[in-house]
Parts: structure tokens; sequence; C-alpha cells
């Protein structure tokens, strides 16, 4: 039997990222939520590596629940090092199955998923992950506050999504397409606006 | 299994926890590298020298006693045979299961024991 993924719907990735906020409270400062923090509290150790490994993968969850393995040298942007904690992590939550320490359910690895497959897991993982980084309720007020004011310097769209997502990457330490996407996710922002302003001017 | 510079490292991992720094921004403020401190709180104490000592004691205001503490544990730990990484784990246990590369492709079986060479490669 091949393994068989749970999707979530978005209000249930939301609804995820908001009971990880209450139930580590203390981890979330302001904007800034301490994701490192939070994986350590769930039990869970940051293994970061060298070398060649950075060429292979930025971070991975291990077959062992308690690891999450890093290359050091995405550490040295803090703002991407959150942002694949928060990935990986999300994974966890999400596959609990896969990571409760019994035999992984044939067709689960890695290798063994299909294109499909893959894709969904990738991209729920990656939503959990902004809901997580960027809490909804905060997200949303702040970006009204800096489109405002981008709006009174130069009321242009594209400059004013421009702006107003680079402060939300600051105020978040996130990565900036990390923020504009999650403008996307909240629908602040369309996917066409996403592509036409950041995809093909900045890598990830 | 029980050795030393096990002690050692989950006693400071628990002193680091208790006053809420992460592991990498401790790292940084003791003047070591995330991996480097990582192995430390693992109990491969290679990676402490003079420097770390003072700094790990002044980070974690380690009162009289505490540093008593602290030093002990750090020469039985130093004294015990020396630990290494793969020593602790197993290539199995640290199986890379889901990825974020930089590619954003597949984790492939070739890929899988790349990544696992690249982990288990001494610092």
């Amino acid at each position: 039997m091949s393994y068989q993924y749970k999707s979530q719907t978005p209000d249930q990735l939301e609804a995820i990222a908001a009971q990880i906020h209450r139930g580590m409270a203390d981890c979330c400062n302001g904007f800034v939520v301490d994701i490192e923090a939070i994986v350590e509290r769930s039990g869970i150790t940051i293994i970061p590596r060298r070398g060649n490994l950075h060429r292979l993968a930025f971070g991975y969850t291990a077959r062992d629940p308690h690891y999450i393995v890093m290359s050091e040298l995405t550490a040295t942007h803090p703002p991407t090092y959150r942002y694949v904690i928060a990935e990986e992590f999300s994974h966890i939550i999400l596959e609990w199955e896969v990571y409760d320490g019994k035999a992984l359910p044939e067709g689960a690895q890695g290798h063994e998923l299909t294109g499909a497959q893959h894709h969904t897991i990738e991209h729920e993982a990656n939503y959990l992950s902004r809901a997580i980084l960027c809490p909804r309720e905060h997200f949303l007020s702040q970006f009204e506050v800096h489109k405002a004011d981008s709006e009174k310097v130069d009321p242009s769209r594209p400059k004013v999504i421009r702006a107003t997502v680079g402060l939300m990457a600051r105020d978040f330490q996130v990565p900036l397409l990390f923020a504009g996407y999650r403008a996307c996710d909240l629908a602040l922002i369309k996917e066409a606006e996403m592509k036409t302003n950041f995809i093909d001017r900045i890598a990830f | 299994m029980h050795h030393p510079a096990l002690e050692f490292g989950g006693w400071l991992k628990a002193k680091r926890q208790a006053h809420k720094i992460v592991a990498r921004v401790f790292a940084m403020a003791i003047g070591l590298s995330p991996a480097e401190y990582a192995e430390v709180e693992f109990g491969i104490v290679k990676w402490l020298a003079e420097k770390q000592e003072s700094l790990i004691v002044k980070m974690l205001e380690l009162g009289a006693a505490e540093k008593t503490k602290f030093l002990s544990l750090l020469r039985k730990a130093r004294e015990a045979t020396a630990l290494r990484f793969e020593m602790l784990f197993r290539r199995e246990q640290l199986e890379p299961v889901r990825l974020c590369s930089p590619d954003g492709k597949q984790l492939t079986k070739d890929t899988k024991e790349a990544i696992l060479d690249a982990v288990f490669a001494p610092l």
C-alpha cells in the first residue's frame, strides 16, 4: 500500500500555527517568533554541520525525530536559517506518523514519494512555516501600517508592494520572498504581483 | 552510554536552556561556530579553550560553586576517552526524510547517501 499523506487546508494550517503560538507564547516576542526556542522546547535538537552539506541541503528532518540537521552556512543569514528550521519543524508536525519512531510507512521515504505527493507535502510545510513565523493577525495589521506609510511616499503599486514587503521581512526577521509569499497567502498581494516584483529579481 | 563528556554536555545544555539562550546565539557569544558548539553539547569538548571557558562562566552567570562544578565536569570530560561525532550517532538515525534543498528537487537515494557522508565528515 503506498503512503497516504493527509493533506491540510490553509485554514487548518493557520489553526495549527495559532495553536503553536498559544502553547509557546513566551517564544513570541512582539513580531519575532523564536522558532529555534520553539524547536528546542519541543525536544528537538538542531545539528548544524559543515562542508559539502550546503550544496545538497539547507536543512532536513532526520529519521530520528529528535533532530533537525542544518547546513551551518545557512546560519550566516539568520532569516534564512529561521525559515529552514520552521519548514523542517512543519514537516514533523504535519507527518508525525512518519517520525514517531516506528518503521517508516511504505512509500513515505523522500525518494519513494510521487511527484504530486512531494509537491503537496512541500507546499503545505512551506505554508505552515510561513504561518508560524508570521502570525496571521500581527502580519495583517503590520502590513496595513507599512502599506499606508509607503503610499504616502510613492503611491505607485509596485513601489508600495516592494517597500511594504521589505519592511515586513525586517519586522518578522524572515527572507524577503518569504514575507512576499506570506502576503500572498493572506491575499494582501496577488500571485502575479509577487512574480512581477520579486521572483525574477531576487534569488531566494 | 554513560560517559563524563556526555554528562558535561548535558549539564551545559540544561544551563544554557535555563538561561533561555538558543544554541546558535550562545555559540556566537562564546566564540564558536554553531557546528562546533553543537558538538560541545554532544560531549565533544575539544572545541573549548580557555577563552570559551571564561565566556561560558560569564554568559551563564555562574557563581563560585557552579563555576567549580563546571570546571570539574569539564576536567573529567577531557580526561575521558575523546568522543567523536560518528560514535554518538548512527547513519540510519540521521538519515534525511524531508529536505530543504538548494534546487528544490526531491530527495533521491544517491542524494541521501551523499548527505550522510557530508554530515558524518569531521568538522
